[in-house]
């Protein structure tokens, strides 16, 4: 088929397509109607923030510190319903290419392997792993309670603290991920955390220097697509049999870093995935 | 004037049809039009011969929209004009950038073999679409059948035009199995 033709099958397209698209205005930039708002906004928080402290405290210098603005949580600075997120401040880095990395080997005579429990990785970690928010059809892997980090014999300093925690959209009897009937991929994704630095042994953004950052709330995020293909490949073109979505996102928050790695889902699940474990709700609303 | 009054009008064959679609949807076609056909003259001719189409075809249609029903028609009086005059690749418009970035998705022989049922590619498409996420499917339609520019695109959703152009490279790269999985 050439070009040409499916440009005009296209014009066959269902008409509610191209309905549901001429319904988005375009979006201008009235930045008059954003200035009055801000200052509305910020009249209101100011009345917000001096009202408690004089009901609450009356002496002269109480409401004019400025600290209960500055803590507040991304939740409670936003509507009380759902955290609003611009997708227009989101950038998704394409990965040029997926490097595999020699995994550390710990020599038994030095090393211990100790298994973790969930108090032992709540007590560690300051916090529950599995994010607020689960994609649809994604279900927590039934060993995320528990996972093994390498203790040094003689120390009994922890050496390796890598924790991932699987959520996929099916498992086999022994708890392992299973691929998808049409695409042999797994569906869901994988979520490593380490106080020590290690996260990945396989993905990188290319070139590592050029790679854009994003911001979800004060959480500096590296987000990284990659159009994965799969077989079988064709026996004369090699052409692949088609491809699947895997994104990444690395970050680091609470002294934890983290590593997120997706498959067979659009990145803006990751985002929001992302910033319900940033947020802890899972009441995430993402604005294109 | 709401659109079943307007199509009321056609099937009485009351003249007053067309202006009254002029009125309301000539900026849409016209839109439509110039994302294809560069020549602003070009455009109107072809929106006045979307009028035309519209009163050939109503009665016996009876379309359900409207709107798309007229941008149909502007879409591919359109690119029928613009293969007639048979334009020069690099002549502007967005309509050769589109063709080039459609030709990922598709052999490019135009054989007996490759000759398929065209509905029922356009049902696949339909459903391709379907499984998209909402934002990956408006980007595709506005871009594929709209013809709109990428800057225009980014400035509508208020993303980056790189944003929008690597969305719209993973969906064709997707969309790419599409013929193949249906034998064309």
């Amino acid at each position: 088929m050439t070009k040409e033709a499916l440009f005009e099958v296209l014009n066959d397209l269902d008409d509610a397509h191209i309905a549901q698209v001429e319904a988005v205005p375009v979006r201008k930039h009235h930045w008059k109607i954003w200035v009055g708002l801000a200052a509305c906004a910020t009249a209101v928080l100011a009345m917000c923030l001096t009202l408690p402290a004089l009901r609450t405290d009356p002496a002269p210098s109480a409401h004019q510190d400025p600290a209960p603005a500055a803590t507040q949580t991304p939740s409670a600075a936003q509507t009380p319903d759902a955290i609003h997120l611009d997708m227009g401040d989101i950038h998704i880095n394409e990965l040029s290419e997926l490097t595999a990395a020699a995994p550390l080997w710990y020599d038994p005579e030095l090393y211990d392997q100790v298994w973790w429990d969930q108090e032992d990785l709540l007590s560690y970690f300051g916090r529950n792993l599995t994010p607020a928010y689960l994609p649809e059809g994604i279900s927590p892997a039934p060993w995320n309670d528990q996972a093994q980090v390498v203790v040094d014999k003689d120390s009994a300093a922890l050496v390796q603290d890598r924790v991932v925690l699987h959520f996929y959209h099916a498992y086999d009897q022994q708890g392992n991920p299973q691929l998808t009937e049409d695409v042999p991929a797994r569906k869901g994704f994988s979520l490593s955390a380490s106080r020590l630095g290690f996260i990945g042994d396989c993905l990188y953004v290319r070139p590592e220097d050029e790679a854009q950052v994003s911001c979800i709330g004060e959480t500096e995020v590296i987000f990284g697509y990659r159009s994965m293909p799969y077989g079988p490949y064709d026996p004369d073109t090699h052409a692949p049999a088609g491809y699947y979505d895997l994104c990444v996102a690395e970050f680091t928050s609470g002294g934890i870093r983290y590593q997120i790695v997706m498959e067979q889902m659009a990145p803006e699940e990751l985002v929001t995935v992302t910033a319900s474990l940033l947020w802890g709700t899972d009441e995430i609303v993402l604005d294109f | 004037m709401e659109d079943h009054e307007i199509v009321a009008l056609y099937w009485a064959r009351d003249e007053g049809a067309i202006p009254a679609t002029a009125e309301k949807y000539g900026g849409y076609c016209t839109c439509v039009a110039r994302n294809i056909l560069e020549d602003a003259r070009d455009a109107e001719e072809c929106v006045n011969d979307t009028w035309l189409a519209a009163w050939n075809a109503m009665p016996p249609h009876r379309p359900a929209r409207l709107s798309t029903f007229l941008g149909k028609l502007t879409r591919n009086l359109a690119f029928n004009r613009r293969k007639a005059r048979r334009a020069d690749k690099r002549g502007g418009g967005q309509l050769p950038l589109v063709l080039d970035e459609l030709g990922e998705c598709v052999s490019g022989r135009d054989s007996v073999e490759d000759a398929v049922d065209r509905k029922e590619l356009a049902a696949a498409i339909d459903q391709f679409l379907s499984d998209l996420p909402a934002h990956s499917r408006a980007l595709f339609v506005r871009r594929y059948w709209h013809c709109d520019s990428i800057a225009a695109i980014a400035a509508r959703y208020r993303i980056t035009q790189g944003s929008a152009a690597m969305d719209l490279s993973r969906t064709r790269k997707k969309a790419a199995c599409l013929p193949h999985r249906k034998g064309i």
